[in-house]
């Protein structure tokens, strides 16, 4: 955590730094290529970029210790309210995608696992391998045509606030979370599968089996919790990219959460938005590692922090 | 698996919750890309006008290059053009119930001259006299009325009630068909029809709920899947909406596809600034090869920049450059490029039917000798590419018309405009008939000038216009009685005049 403010101030300084050489006049790209230039003059002048670089970027974090992020340049409206509203959608449709994934994931992994070298082996395997290969857009665009299309079971598209219709939310998320969820639900399977063959093999999994304890204790208590650690490095990772935007879901989804708020901004050349969300992505991976961290802890008291 | 299965079937049987009232129409649309602010005087995105329209209405509205009734119901240009007259008829209300009158008409005027964008604009306004409360003098700066005028039928006319000044953005009050009722920012947008307005009675729905989708095969699918009732298509999903059994409607707008050239890179002149290059290259281009390859066939194609239905159309031009690379090679000798030369042309990729058209354009111009290599750009960076970056001296673009017609010339040729200051292309002919053009107090003055640029342009081939592209809508026929209209315009709402939810 005391690593965090540095990490942070380079990041916002290297995308501040990024944004500024990004090619393109920010006001011209929002006003048009036709617009007059008079009008475009004016708008650099309101939005000040025409300011020294160490002038904008010193005034932008002064506001930004204080949570102001900005106004966006084309919507106008402040990157901190739509970065609130945004984030927990791609957070319900992500977690959901993490609970399916997990799901499917670990009865997979544990089964392939335990019978090594077996057809379920092979099978769970080949299933994997098949979920790694296959895109999740691909599958999200199949899902849609067969359960919202044809059968007509499930929206299209949208988004339901929890806190307005729970059942509506749920039912607007579920084809997303299958899409996000196979894929990695497959990379799971396989660390776990991995790491749990390795664990088996292990002398005190012997010495727990010679003195006479239960297959299911072996395995589910002593040999997963060593095994889930590397599938959690991998889970961690997975969750802090997915949340870091989730442009192609959203758009097939027509779900407005931050990869697409990220998109558009890139598009029109909004710095505040880009600086906003780079920072967002920051932070999620140091609390994601963080999490990770903690997860050590309890899978392995061994490692745990004093 | 199994468990999502179950999940499936179980989240199936629940009934949808409360989609709103019976019969709204939902329209799907981008509100997360296209759509930015409800109010006028804070947006930077003049496109905003789909949703501005319905909720407040404009000063002037626009017809296909001619003026009609808004909120003013008439008007009164001053012989010498110093002066616009605004007539607002008596007893017109906002959403919340206040007079629309000359004065509210003027403070929301002066309310959406604080948006910096609209500068130039409110710049010709040089004060404003209420002579009473149905009538608003506008004393200009320049003597451009009709101008000015064209431009209260845009975002700088849509006036905002008084009561709404500073919130219109989160709760906008108008005098528009539709009145206002819920906006969560990218995902929906719904508004209520205003049984008060004038208007009302044109309409048969309760309301109109903009639905996020991306526009495109997206829309169809969720027209498919029943979750919207209309949405716009481009010509790349035409095929399959029609294999959908969706309901189609169209209209040729005033957007068209065109070559522009950069005439001077820096001080040196490139090979488009000499006149018979350009129409060597307009007789190379086939338009009708372009039309099928990247909007379907469905294109007007025509050398001229204004449309067949368009009062600033000149008949005889629509097929000034025929198709012929015999002649494009004869005037490329003509011009001293015997054997052609080489150059770049910058193209939008990223997108199927405009890939295909970099390789026709490609092969076109290197049939008559033109050995033009392709700079690929993403679509919202084309402009980018060539105007501000500099990079090709030849480039295929999309241009809008502009609402006044000398404009949809003089934005290209004019002096002081940044399009033609970039390239080198400022023409003093077109400036001249375009400030001539602007002092016009008649719409037949205009159109005689207009179509006077129009033949400048397409004779001295100033560009090479391709076609004009259709606007598509995709309806659920089985939802909606009635036929939605295609808008002739990317920046004007779908027209729902006549439609009901059955």
């Amino acid at each position: 955590m005391v690593a965090l403010v540095p990490l942070l101030l380079l990041v916002s300084l290297a995308v501040f730094s990024l944004s500024v050489l990004l090619p393109g006049d920010p006001a011209r790209t929002i006003l048009g290529p036709g617009a007059e230039q008079a009008d475009v003059r004016a708008l650099r002048a309101e939005l000040r970029l025409d300011e020294p670089f160490l002038e904008r970027y010193g005034r932008w974090l002064a506001d930004a210790v204080q949570g102001d992020l900005g106004d966006s340049i084309a919507d106008q409206r402040p990157v901190i309210d739509e970065i609130a509203s945004r984030f927990p959608v791609t957070l319900s449709m992500v977690l959901g995608g993490v609970v399916v994934a997990l799901l499917i994931g670990v009865p997979l992994g544990y089964l392939a696992g335990v019978r090594r070298g077996t057809w379920i082996d092979r099978l769970v395997t080949g299933i994997s391998s098949l979920g790694l290969a296959m895109p999740d857009f691909w599958l999200a665009v199949i899902l849609v045509s067969v359960f919202a299309v044809n059968l007509g079971w499930l929206p299209s598209i949208g988004y339901v606030p929890f806190g307005e219709d729970p059942w509506e939310w749920a039912r607007h998320l579920l084809l997303p979370w299958i899409a996000i969820g196979i894929g990695a639900s497959a990379t799971i399977a396989r660390q776990l599968r991995g790491a749990l063959v390795d664990v088996l093999d292990a002398d005190y999994i012997r010495t727990a089996k010679a003195k006479g304890l239960r297959n299911l204790s072996v395995v589910g208590k002593h040999a997963m919790k060593n095994a889930a650690m590397p599938a959690t490095t991998v889970l961690g990772i997975q969750i802090a990219y997915l949340l870091g935007g989730t442009v192609i879901m959203e758009q097939i989804f027509g779900i407005s959460g931050m990869g697409s708020y990220a998109l558009r901004a890139l598009g029109k050349r909004d710095l505040p938005v880009i600086q906003g969300v780079a920072l967002l992505t920051a932070l999620i991976f140091v609390l994601m590692n963080l999490l990770v961290d903690l997860a050590y802890g309890w899978l392995n008291p061994r490692v745990r922090y004093r | 698996m199994a468990f999502a299965l179950v999940l499936m079937v179980a989240l199936s049987g629940i009934p949808a919750g409360a989609g709103g009232d019976r019969d709204v129409v939902r329209i799907g649309y981008d509100l997360e890309t296209v759509f930015t602010n409800l109010d006028p005087s804070k947006s930077l995105n003049t496109c905003d006008k789909n949703i501005w329209t319905l909720l407040y209405d404009s000063v002037v509205r626009e017809g296909p290059g001619s003026l009609e009734p808004g909120l003013a119901d008439s008007w009164e240009i001053a012989p010498d053009g110093s002066s616009v007259t605004l007539h607002f008829p008596p007893g017109r209300t906002y959403h919340d119930g206040s007079p629309l009158t000359a004065e509210t008409v003027r403070q929301g005027l002066e309310y959406n001259a604080d948006n910096v964008g609209l500068g130039s604009v409110f710049a010709r306004i040089e004060s404003y006299d209420v002579l009473d409360d149905e009538r608003l003098q506008l004393n200009l700066t320049e003597p451009y009325p009709l101008r000015l005028l064209f431009d209260l039928t845009g975002q700088a006319g849509m006036v905002v009630a008084p009561s709404a000044f500073g919130t219109a953005d989160k709760d906008p009050v108008g005098a528009g068909p539709f009145k206002f009722k819920s906006y969560t920012p990218g995902q929906t947008l719904e508004l209520r029809l205003d049984p008060n307005s004038p208007d009302a009675a044109e309409y048969e729905v309760d309301g109109v709920e903009y639905v996020q989708v991306a526009t495109g095969n997206p829309a169809v699918t969720a027209l498919r899947a029943g979750d919207i009732d209309v949405a716009r298509i481009t010509a790349d999903s035409l095929n399959a909406a029609k294999q959908s059994g969706l309901g189609i409607s169209s209209v040729a707008t005033g957007e068209f596809v065109q070559l522009a050239f950069r005439y001077k890179r820096g001080s040196e002149e490139t090979p488009f600034a000499d006149p018979l290059v350009r129409q060597a290259v307009s007789h190379a281009i086939n338009r009708k090869v372009i039309n099928k390859v990247v909007e379907a066939g469905t294109a007007v194609v025509s050398s001229t920049h204004f449309p067949p239905d368009s009062p600033f159309f000149v008949p005889e031009l629509q097929d000034a450059y025929p198709y012929s690379p015999k002649e494009a090679r004869r005037l490329l000798k003509e011009a001293g490029y015997p054997k052609g030369f080489k150059t770049e042309i910058v193209l939008p990729g990223g997108v199927a039917s405009q890939e295909r058209q970099a390789e026709r354009i490609q092969s076109m111009l290197a049939a008559v000798g033109i050995d033009a290599k392709v700079i690929k750009a993403l679509p919202q960076d084309v402009f980018l590419t060539f105007y501000q970056g500099a990079k090709g001296d030849a480039l295929s673009a999309r241009q809008l018309q502009s609402s006044l017609g000398p404009g949809t010339i003089g934005n290209l040729f004019g002096a002081g405009q940044q399009l033609a200051v970039r390239t080198g292309a400022v023409d003093d002919t077109i400036t001249a008939l375009t400030d001539e053009a602007y002092r016009a107090v008649s719409e037949d003055e205009l159109v005689r000038i207009t179509k006077e640029m129009e033949q400048y342009a397409v004779d001295n081939a100033l560009d090479v216009p391709i076609g004009f592209v259709r606007q598509f809508v995709a309806y659920d026929k089985a939802r909606l009685a009635g036929k939605p209209g295609a808008p002739y315009d990317s920046c004007v709402p779908v027209d729902l005049r006549g439609v009901r939810v059955k």
